[in-house]
């Protein structure tokens, strides 16, 4: 199998582009690995919207089921069967984030998605749900609708059910001190070339930022900010507005 | 390969056409003048070595690796005393090396303690401590990208940082002279930490006696040396001058 590229490749080659290897640069490794990460899952959620392979699916499984006692603003209510998503998913619409929900699997059956997929819904449209048969929910017809991190169930309301199974599009990690950097980045192979130009460019802009934050002591701010007077036709334009005009 | 003090002195007869005359004498007049030049290279090269004029091959013979037990605070105290040695200036701090052979923790008496591990040598690294100001240290205590920060509980370290000598000792955290500590973090208390520094150079005592600086520097040294036995002198002489104009060219080549 080939090895990919671990993150810390990936953010050394950067760093190395942009000469900034040295004990004393002012970009560090973790801030290039926040700037892959976010990067990586812009390129991930373009990817999974138009082309939602398994490429980035993730089964999680045993996932329980809560039936709260208490109310907690915002968004736990009591006596309703939720469950909180085991990590972040990305946004689409219809939920698409959460390829599905269905019953946990019973030992040596075929899998619960098989037979009956929870469907996706929200507070506001639910209502409409009831007024057809065929719609209703119930447990042979669930749906769910997401609240930030929690799913709450309709349909589930008078069955005992303990754990599901849900297939996720889970995004990366964006704490990135917590990520290890040996990690395999995992973005579809294609797409490096494509994180690689973004993160040169986020670079570069980053060293175009006027270095007006050096303490020394002197209120010396048109030189911190390497503006340089210009003649225009109408005398010496000193503000990157008037040179912009000019 | 060290500079032999004899080679000074030849060098400096020479220059005076004093070979074989016993006009100038090692005790009273090459003697001071060369203690004199090995303290004003120390001090030129402090400053230049600051604007990374000079590289660090030009203290080859005086660089050391040293590994050392933090203190529970982090922190860890240079004392010449152990080292046999003052530390002139620090080159690199670099936590959690690998050593031989394999560290052992050893329980000190206070918290504050650090020691030299004279028992350990420094074999290997992957991690490097940045140096930061007072203020950086400071501020950037909570900013996940910086390397010395302290934010995430439970997080793999990837990069230290190290702030410089302070004193920070009070009635409930006493040290021995010298009191001041150089501070790692994220915290590396209790393990350990090599730094790599450069020894402030052997005075000379006799004329075999070799001046810890490397080759390359014999003719600024010599130069030197010239320019103080010239002192004496007066001011306005011709190897006052000619001493002063060599020195200035060497300086200025350095830039």
């Amino acid at each position: 199998m080939a090895q990919q590229a671990t993150w810390r490749y990936i953010c050394w080659d950067i760093l190395s582009i942009l000469k900034k290897t040295t004990a004393s640069s002012d970009l560090g490794f973790s801030q290039v690995l926040f700037w892959a990460s976010s990067i990586a899952n812009r390129l991930r959620h373009q990817h999974i919207g138009k082309n939602p392979t398994g490429r980035y699916l993730n089964i999680f499984t045993g996932i329980p089921i809560q039936n709260v006692g208490t109310s907690a603003n915002p968004n736990v209510v009591k006596n309703r069967k939720l469950i909180v998503l085991p990590a972040p998913v990305y946004d689409y619409i219809n939920e698409k984030g959460i390829s599905y929900i269905c019953h946990a699997q019973d030992e040596s059956c075929p899998p619960e998605f098989l037979n009956q997929n929870f469907q996706p819904t929200t507070p506001a449209k639910a209502a409409r749900l009831t007024y057809s048969p065929y719609e209703n929910p119930g447990p042979n017809n669930v749906y769910f609708y997401r609240v930030e991190n929690i799913v709450y169930f309709l349909g589930l309301e008078f069955v005992n059910i303990y754990t599901l199974e849900m297939g996720l599009y889970t995004s990366l990690e964006m704490r990135t001190n917590l990520v290890n950097p040996d990690d395999i980045c995992d973005l579809t192979e294609q797409h490096l070339t494509i994180l690689r130009q973004e993160l040169l460019q986020l670079g570069s802009f980053a060293f175009a930022v006027p270095k007006d934050r050096v303490n020394d002591a002197t209120d010396a701010p048109k030189d911190n900010l390497h503006v340089k007077p210009i003649q225009t036709g109408f005398g010496y334009a000193d503000t990157p507005a008037n040179q912009s005009q000019s | 390969m060290a500079i032999s003090v004899q080679e000074v002195v030849n060098r400096c007869a020479s220059a005076l056409d004093a070979e074989g005359s016993e006009y100038y004498l090692f005790d009273l007049d090459y003697k001071p003048a060369i203690l004199s030049a090995q303290d004003w290279i120390v001090s030129v090269i402090n400053s230049q070595l600051g604007n990374k004029k000079f590289s660090e091959e030009i203290f080859s013979d005086i660089t050391l690796a040293r590994v050392f037990q933090a203190s529970a605070f982090s922190r860890i105290r240079l004392n010449p005393v152990d080292l046999g040695h003052d530390v002139w200036t620090l080159l690199s701090v670099e936590p959690l090396p690998n050593t031989n052979p394999t560290f052992v923790h050893q329980t000190l008496a206070n918290p504050q303690d650090s020691i030299y591990r004279s028992d350990l040598a420094h074999i290997s690294g992957v991690n490097f401590a940045k140096r930061r100001t007072t203020e950086e240290w400071t501020v950037n205590a909570k900013n996940p990208f910086d390397d010395s920060h302290i934010l995430e509980t439970g997080e793999t370290a990837q990069d230290y940082g190290y702030l410089n000598n302070t004193d920070y000792t009070s009635s409930a955290y006493t040290l021995a002279a010298p009191t001041s500590e150089i501070e790692v973090r994220p915290s590396i208390g209790g393990l350990a930490c090599t730094i790599r520094y450069v020894r402030v150079p052997q005075k000379i005592a006799l004329i075999t006696d070799f001046i810890q600086f490397p080759v390359f520097v014999l003719d600024t040294f010599v130069q030197a040396t010239l320019h103080y036995m010239s002192v004496k002198q007066g001011d306005q002489t011709t190897l006052n001058s000619l001493s002063a104009q060599f020195l200035q060219t060497l300086i200025s080549s350095e830039e």
